[in-house]
């Protein structure tokens, strides 16, 4: 067994999305409805601001502008406020969970509780793609250093693409 | 698995980081079940601990 790790930040609520970018460590600060980014010195940052809710990540498009995950697909605005990045109203019931973009900005996402598996779209959030075969639900979608393009469908799926 | 290693409280996320990659970034925070959430919540168990990784993070996130 490897020696404890050590404690970098405490005394937080719930933390996920965990994500290495731009020299610090950022996460989803759930139940505290911000982004949180701290240095390998403990200081640490309110980046932007999340859902209250549970069930919500990170991640960046390409061009370093962040993507908030929950009822909606976020995305930051250079002047910090958020705006809503693409229409998924009435794809997920319960909202968007997992998020991961890749090298050339394709968003893969999953649905909250029992929502959609994973769905994959191009930078702008404006057709989404099943991933895979309804029931396949990973925890977290993850990519190779070599996914440049969404996969396509398997299958039709139970999950439903945006229009 | 190449390594383990135990902590008190349960892991909710990992990444690998920090300036050569190989840094193994943990969330961690006492998970007391659904019924308890506001509880857990309230009592900011929450931490991010790093360790040591032998390799560098590669793919996406």
């Amino acid at each position: 067994m490897s020696d404890a790790p050590q404690v970098l930040l405490d005394g937080l609520a719930y933390v996920e999305s965990a994500r290495w970018h731009d020299g610090r460590l950022w996460f989803a600060h759930w139940g505290a409805g911000g982004v949180v980014a701290v240095g390998l010195d403990g200081k640490s940052e309110v980046m932007a601001a999340g859902p209250p809710r549970l069930g919500w990540s990170i991640d960046w498009l390409p061009d370093g502008r962040l993507l908030t995950t929950g009822e909606q697909l976020l995305r930051q605005e250079p002047d910090g406020s958020m705006v809503r990045h693409a229409d998924l109203t009435g794809v997920a019931e319960h909202g968007w969970n997992e998020i991961v973009v890749d090298g050339r900005g394709n968003i893969y996402l999953n649905g909250f509780g029992g929502g959609p598996g994973p769905m994959a779209s191009g930078p702008t959030g404006s057709a989404w793609t099943p991933m895979a075969r309804s029931g396949f639900r990973p925890p977290t979608p993850l990519l190779t250093p070599t996914a440049t393009t969404p996969p396509r469908a398997r299958s039709s799926g139970s999950a439903r693409a945006a229009r | 698995v190449t390594d383990r290693f135990e902590h008190d409280r349960a892991i909710f996320a990992a990444a690998l980081g920090g300036p050569d990659g190989r840094t193994l970034f943990l969330a961690a925070a006492e998970w007391r079940g659904t019924g308890q959430i506001n509880e857990a919540l309230a009592a900011r168990t929450g931490q991010i601990l790093t360790a040591p990784a032998p390799a560098p993070g590669a793919g996406y996130p």
